[in-house]
């Protein structure tokens, strides 16, 4: 189970103490009327229930708005809200804006509660006018006393609220900004002194009034003197002591007021001046809250943001002291053997020097011998180029040469296709002559038959018998010829198909060619890029060469000004350590405590 | 004796004659007749530009032919051959400068040949 939290029922605790003070002030209002106001008989019962009635009825209006207005603090304390710094900041504005909200609810219900007695109770008895409007008019007066009584007693309590919400987690930084502040003390201090003042004032003015009054009503109505100093004798003998006694309550009233109002406004200040004082002694740590209203709210939240600004200022302050200390040491502890470094520094600034001269030459011949590199990368992108422009050529013309290959190819097969049909003819003709042949043997046969009458027609069948066989002798000679062509043309078909595998071959064989040389050049040209890129590097190395060699020439210049520079350094760093070393003491005397 | 009308026949290397009356006609071998190559073997291959001496009773079918329309002079067989291969061989013939041996194509032996 978890422990309470101790902003617990703190928003009715905070608006009691008004409630006391509206109490108070009624009972002094009855008080004057019970002792100035001639009751006629039969009226006191029903003044007393209307005051009663009347001041309920506004005290429970009055309690209830100031809770409505108290919701933050009311839902921390009951646990309903978690107590961040948003929160806790509502919860404060709420708390401070409190005792001008009781001193306001009870002027108001204060005066509207005693015009409403006073004319209610006109309404409900037979008592007279004027004397009704007294009540009302005694409420009026002494309504701006109570209030700001009731504004009083409530700001202790705002205080104590406060200090609740600060031990919550409140951060005292974020309650001075995140509560709005008004400077109206020197109007509240008028108001004080003038209610202060009119107030008693303004009652014993109507107490005189009235007794005078009475006494010349009573002296106009007495028929002699006789009379006249029995009236007079019984005006003295109601005696004083009521109005000494109203006297003396107001002035305790008025005291106690002026005794609250200084309390609240002297305590704060009186912190004040502790914390000042603890300031001035170097006594730092995390800023307190120290609680005010208006014009000393805004003084302490000042002085608390002087205090975290101081402690943050004196943290660096020291930090750099011991810095500026510790450096300064080092500098001059650094500058005791400066003489014999300066020594070891001319020297090797002299061999330095030497080494960038031999530097700058090495850069020269790096940036000829980049250059003529770079000129024969050029010229090998450009052969590479030319080879692979001669590998495209070699690669078309092998096209065409299997383009042509395969024409004759084909020329050939037609060729063969021709003599084969040739070859049918001649077999035609030779059966032809071999069918005349055996004709004309037959002819000469028949004509042999004949005996000398068929000898003619044998001589001319002879012939012609000899006539076919040297056709067909023709034909057998046509047809070695054709075999001949045909073993010649099958021949050249199968030259020209292995001339077709071998074009086809050197034709992959260009092609790998002019992809190797598409390689080379592809490289070469990156070769040829590099080689421009660092033939451009070595121009600007040794141009950066000889400007090192120019600012070397430079720095050994200067390293004599140095020397004697530092001479007047070692000085200055002697009266800056002792500088330091005296802030560091300073620094030292406050201190800070978290 | 001289005599006229001649068929001179070679077959191979060898050469033979017949009487020209006894051929009725020359004609494109078509393997019905003897071929008388290779001593007349009948398993002899015929060439397929052999010529077939038609008769009366079939043919004789030999490499080539040639009407030899001079006289030639006949010499009649010895007579120790007169009855040999059935009479077929009837003497030999000088022509040409060469004899040839005059074969008479109705005594040549018949024999049957597939078609």
């Amino acid at each position: 189970m978890s422990e309470p939290s101790p902003l617990k029922g703190r928003h009715r605790w905070l608006t009691n103490m008004s409630t006391v003070a509206v109490g108070l002030g009624i009972g002094l209002a009855s008080a004057y009327a019970a002792v100035v106001l001639d009751f006629p008989p039969g009226t006191r019962l029903a003044f007393g229930v209307i005051l009663v009635v009347v001041s309920i009825i506004a005290n429970t209006l009055g309690d209830g708005y100031e809770q409505r207005r108290l919701l933050t603090l009311r839902k921390l304390g009951d646990g309903h809200l978690p107590a961040t710094p948003e929160h806790l900041v509502l919860a404060a504005r709420e708390a401070m804006a409190q005792p001008d909200l009781s001193f306001w609810l009870s002027f108001i219900f204060l005066s509207l509660g005693a015009l409403v007695t006073s004319v209610a109770w006109a309404a409900v008895t037979d008592v007279p006018a004027l004397v009704a409007a007294r009540v009302g008019l005694i409420g009026l007066v002494l309504s701006p006393l109570t209030a700001t009584l009731a504004l009083l007693v409530s700001i202790p309590r705002a205080r104590i609220v406060l200090r609740e919400l600060v031990k919550a987690g409140l951060p005292v930084t974020e309650l001075y900004a995140g509560v709005p502040v008004g400077f109206v003390l020197r109007r509240r201090l008028m108001i004080f002194s003038v209610v202060a003042v009119l107030s008693p004032t303004a009652l014993l003015i109507d107490l005189g009034l009235w007794r005078l009054r009475a006494l010349l009503d009573g002296l106009v109505a007495a028929p002699d003197a006789a009379a006249m100093q029995a009236v007079s004798a019984a005006q003295q003998g109601q005696g004083l002591m009521p109005i000494v006694g109203l006297v003396v309550l107001m002035i305790v009233v008025v005291s106690l007021s002026a005794w609250l109002s200084g309390s609240i406004l002297g305590d704060p200040l009186k912190e004040l001046a502790a914390e000042t004082e603890r300031l001035a002694r170097g006594e730092h740590g995390e800023p307190r809250f120290i609680p005010g209203e208006h014009e000393t709210f805004a003084a302490a939240g000042a002085i608390a943001s002087m205090e975290s600004e101081l402690m943050a200022l004196l943290g660096r302050l020291g930090h750099a002291a011991r810095g500026l200390t510790g450096a300064t040491s080092s500098l001059s502890e650094g500058q005791l053997p400066a003489a014999a470094r300066r020594a070891d520094q001319r020297q090797s600034l002299d061999a330095t020097s030497a080494t960038t001269f031999e530097l700058a030459r090495s850069a020269r011949d790096i940036a000829v011998n980049a250059h003529r590199v770079s000129e024969l990368a050029r010229q090998t992108l450009a052969a590479a180029r030319a080879g692979r422009d001669s590998a495209d050529g070699f690669l078309a013309a092998m096209g065409q040469v299997r383009e042509g290959n395969q024409a004759i190819a084909d020329s050939v097969v037609r060729l063969n296709k021709r003599v084969q049909q040739v070859g049918r003819i001649i077999e035609f003709i030779n059966g032809i002559a071999d069918k005349s042949d055996l004709l004309a043997l037959n002819a000469e046969l028949e004509g042999n038959k004949a005996g000398e009458v068929g000898r003619g027609f044998s001589l001319v069948a002879a012939e012609m018998r000899r006539l076919a066989e040297s056709v067909m002798q023709s034909t057998r000679e046509i047809g070695r010829l054709i075999e001949e062509i045909r073993d010649a043309t099958n021949a050249a078909v199968m030259a020209t198909e292995a001339g077709v595998k071998a074009t086809d071959a050197g034709a992959a064989l260009a092609q790998k060619v002019g992809l190797g040389l598409s390689s080379i050049v592809e490289f070469a040209n990156q070769s040829s890029d590099a080689m421009q890129s660092i033939s451009l590097a070595t121009a600007q190395q040794q141009q950066g060469t000889d400007q090192l060699v120019g600012a070397m020439a430079d720095i050994l210049r200067s390293t004599e000004a140095t020397a004697a520079a530092s001479q007047d350094m070692v000085a200055a760093h002697d009266q800056l350590l002792s500088l330091g070393r005296d802030l560091e003491q300073t620094v030292e005397r406050y201190q800070v405590t978290r | 004796m001289l005599i006229e009308g001649v068929v001179l026949c070679r077959v191979g290397d060898d050469r033979l004659a017949v009487r020209a009356r006894e051929v009725t006609a020359f004609e494109i071998a078509d393997g019905t007749g003897l071929y008388a190559g290779v001593g007349f073997d009948p398993r002899a291959v015929t060439p397929h530009d052999a010529r077939l001496l038609r008769t009366a009773g079939g043919g004789l079918v030999v490499d080539s032919v040639e009407v030899h329309a001079e006289q030639v002079r006949w010499l009649p067989v010895p007579g120790v051959l007169a009855r040999a291969w059935g009479g077929a061989l009837s003497g030999f013939i000088e022509a040409g400068g060469a004899l040839w041996p005059l074969v008479s194509l109705e005594r040549l032996p018949r024999v049957e040949v597939a078609p």
